[in-house]
């Protein structure tokens, strides 16, 4: 393995009493794929928001390649090379599939525009199977077509570290296929990932590797196979009884 | 984006064409019609400039007077030490220092206390500049004499508007001007997409208010006498607003389309009806917000869209029959 594109140390985020994210250490090294699982409310979308700026943590830190990123705002994370997706998908409404993704390149270190940002973001849109669909406007795309989008909008800032919150949710079994199967071919080119998801076939999949949150405690962390039979991770999903 | 193309220079070429025609207009007429001209091109430039800023952050600033005031005053306070075009770009880096000051202070904050302290900002700077005019020069206005005919001003002023017109069509086609419609659409994504969101409003900001104060200090010699009740009038931030509004703030020139059918109405009920003039324009406020929500343009351009697929499905049933 090589060194750690990222390294989240004894990090915090409390909401006054309620610790959402209890003292969580993690890496990830460069060019890995690993999942961010856990049962509902044990903090992986805060911990999501804490890597990419939209909560400062409480306490500990998070670094990007040896350098510290906790605390900075979204943007500067942005400029950082972070890319992320979100929970409830978010597509710029007003815009076309491919002014959308012109969006994610246009404002990162390395920023692309004009001629070379349609060639980029046309190329990207391809790459998610959106090609020749350009100029539909976002709003009136289909579910599937918009996680499309806000994929080839997160690629389009050749990120160091890619964030995927539950992008597989939500798309019915042969979308899923289909989406699995991106995922991997993205992985498969080098990039680093991490993903928040609830579809555990698709963890089993694509995931070399998981992190278990439960109550904002990490749990377990390794390989996916043994950290999925890791008796506290079963009692973790399914209560006590089953373990 | 970056070279010119072909339709983008027949609307470079169809502008300039229009404002050399308008120039004309002093020479046609000295009465009236040059007086309601210049009050079209004073608001064209007034309305233009305010939705540079509003329209694609959907932030409504009523610091318009504020603005416009202290272009005023520039141009009072110094008309007699300083050639005029000194004056106008003090009037520009005073509005946009204040711009930036505002801006910093409230544009992380949501859009309803924008709203209160750019009203409260207005009479804020009002009362202070009445107090101290009073405490310290002991008189109520300053006077303002130039050799300014109002053909000049409205020469001025219409340079003004169009170079208001060509800023924001600079903008929208800059990396600027994008990044405003994608915090228009999304600020959360516009942050994660990399974009420091409230520099982008400072600035956008800044511009918008910097135009608003140069037409203040252009439009100075036309009221002779400048007190701050008339510099700093709150009806002039509504009415620029109102104007907008009314026209659509979704293309540039939106405004305009609001800007010519609202000043020839007031002109109009300013001189037949002159004691009910804020209650004109409060029920036109209203109108405008209940059945034009998007103003005339988000009207035309809704029309034309219902017009485009009635023609593509009388082109497409033909077809459906022969299935």
């Amino acid at each position: 393995m090589s060194a750690a594109i990222l390294s989240v140390v004894r990090t915090r985020k409390a909401f006054g009493g309620l610790v959402a994210v209890n003292d969580i250490s993690f890496d990830v090294a460069e060019g890995e794929l690993i999942g961010l699982i856990g049962p509902n409310g044990s903090g992986k979308t805060t911990m999501l928001n804490l890597i990419s700026g939209t909560l400062r943590p409480t306490s500990g830190e998070i670094r990007l390649a040896g350098s510290q990123i906790s605390g900075l705002a979204p943007e500067r994370i942005a400029k950082e090379g972070i890319a992320r997706t979100f929970q409830l998908v978010r597509v710029l409404s007003s815009m076309t599939a491919i002014e959308n993704v012109i969006a994610g390149a246009a404002f990162v270190r390395d920023p692309a525009w004009g001629a070379p940002a349609h060639t980029l973001a046309s190329a990207l849109l391809d790459r998610v199977g959106l090609a020749g669909r350009e100029n539909v406007p976002a709003s009136t795309m289909t579910y599937m077509d918009q996680k499309r989008v806000e994929l080839a909008r997160a690629l389009a800032a050749n990120p160091r570290l890619l964030l995927l919150d539950e992008w597989l949710a939500g798309l019915n079994p042969s979308e899923l296929l289909i989406g699995i199967d991106l995922i991997r071919e993205i992985s498969r080119e080098g990039r680093t990932i991490i993903m928040v998801e609830h579809v555990m076939d698709a963890i089993r999949k694509l995931c070399s590797r998981c992190v278990v949150m439960s109550s904002g405690i990490k749990i377990a962390d390794g390989a996916t196979l043994s950290v999925l039979a890791d008796p506290e991770v079963i009692r973790a999903y399914l209560g006590d009884d089953d373990a | 984006m970056i070279g010119i193309r072909r339709h983008e220079m027949w609307t470079l070429f169809g502008g300039a064409a229009a404002l050399v025609v308008l120039s004309l207009l002093p020479l046609l007429t000295d009465g009236f019609y040059l007086s309601l001209g210049v009050n079209l091109v004073l608001y064209a430039a007034l309305s233009t400039a305010w939705s540079l800023f509003s329209g694609p952050t959907r932030f409504i600033s009523l610091a318009g007077a504020a603005f416009f005031g202290i272009g005023t005053y520039s141009v009072a306070l110094w008309l007699n030490n300083l050639p005029f075009a000194a004056l106008i770009v003090i009037a520009a880096v005073c509005s946009a220092a204040l711009a930036a000051l505002v801006g910093a202070a409230t544009l992380r904050l949501s859009g309803v206390y924008f709203v209160i302290f750019t009203l409260g900002l207005s009479e804020l700077i009002r009362q202070i500049v009445s107090w101290s005019q009073s405490r310290f020069a002991h008189k109520m206005g300053l006077y303002v004499f130039t050799d300014f005919t109002e053909a000049h001003l409205y020469w001025m002023l219409l340079a003004l508007s169009g170079v208001v017109f060509g800023v924001g069509w600079l903008i929208n086609r800059s990396r600027l001007g994008f990044a405003l419609r994608i915090i228009g659409d999304d600020e959360t994504v516009a942050r994660h997409v990399g974009i420091a969101t409230a520099r982008a409003k400072i600035l956008l900001f800044m511009i918008s208010g910097a135009f608003t104060g140069v037409a203040g200090a252009v439009v100075a010699p036309r009221y002779a006498y400048i007190e701050p009740q008339a510099a700093f009038n709150p009806m002039l931030s509504f009415t620029v607003v109102i104007m907008a509004l009314l026209g659509g703030t979704r293309r540039l020139w939106g405004p305009l389309m609001g800007v010519i059918p609202f000043t020839i109405v007031t002109e109009f009920i300013t001189a037949r009806f002159p004691n009910q003039n804020s209650v004109v324009v409060g029920i036109a406020f209203l109108a405008i917000v209940y059945l034009l929500p998007d103003g005339v343009t988000g009207r035309i351009e809704a029309l034309r869209e219902r017009i485009r697929i009635s023609v593509r499905t009388r082109v497409d049933a033909p077809g459906e029959r022969a299935a």
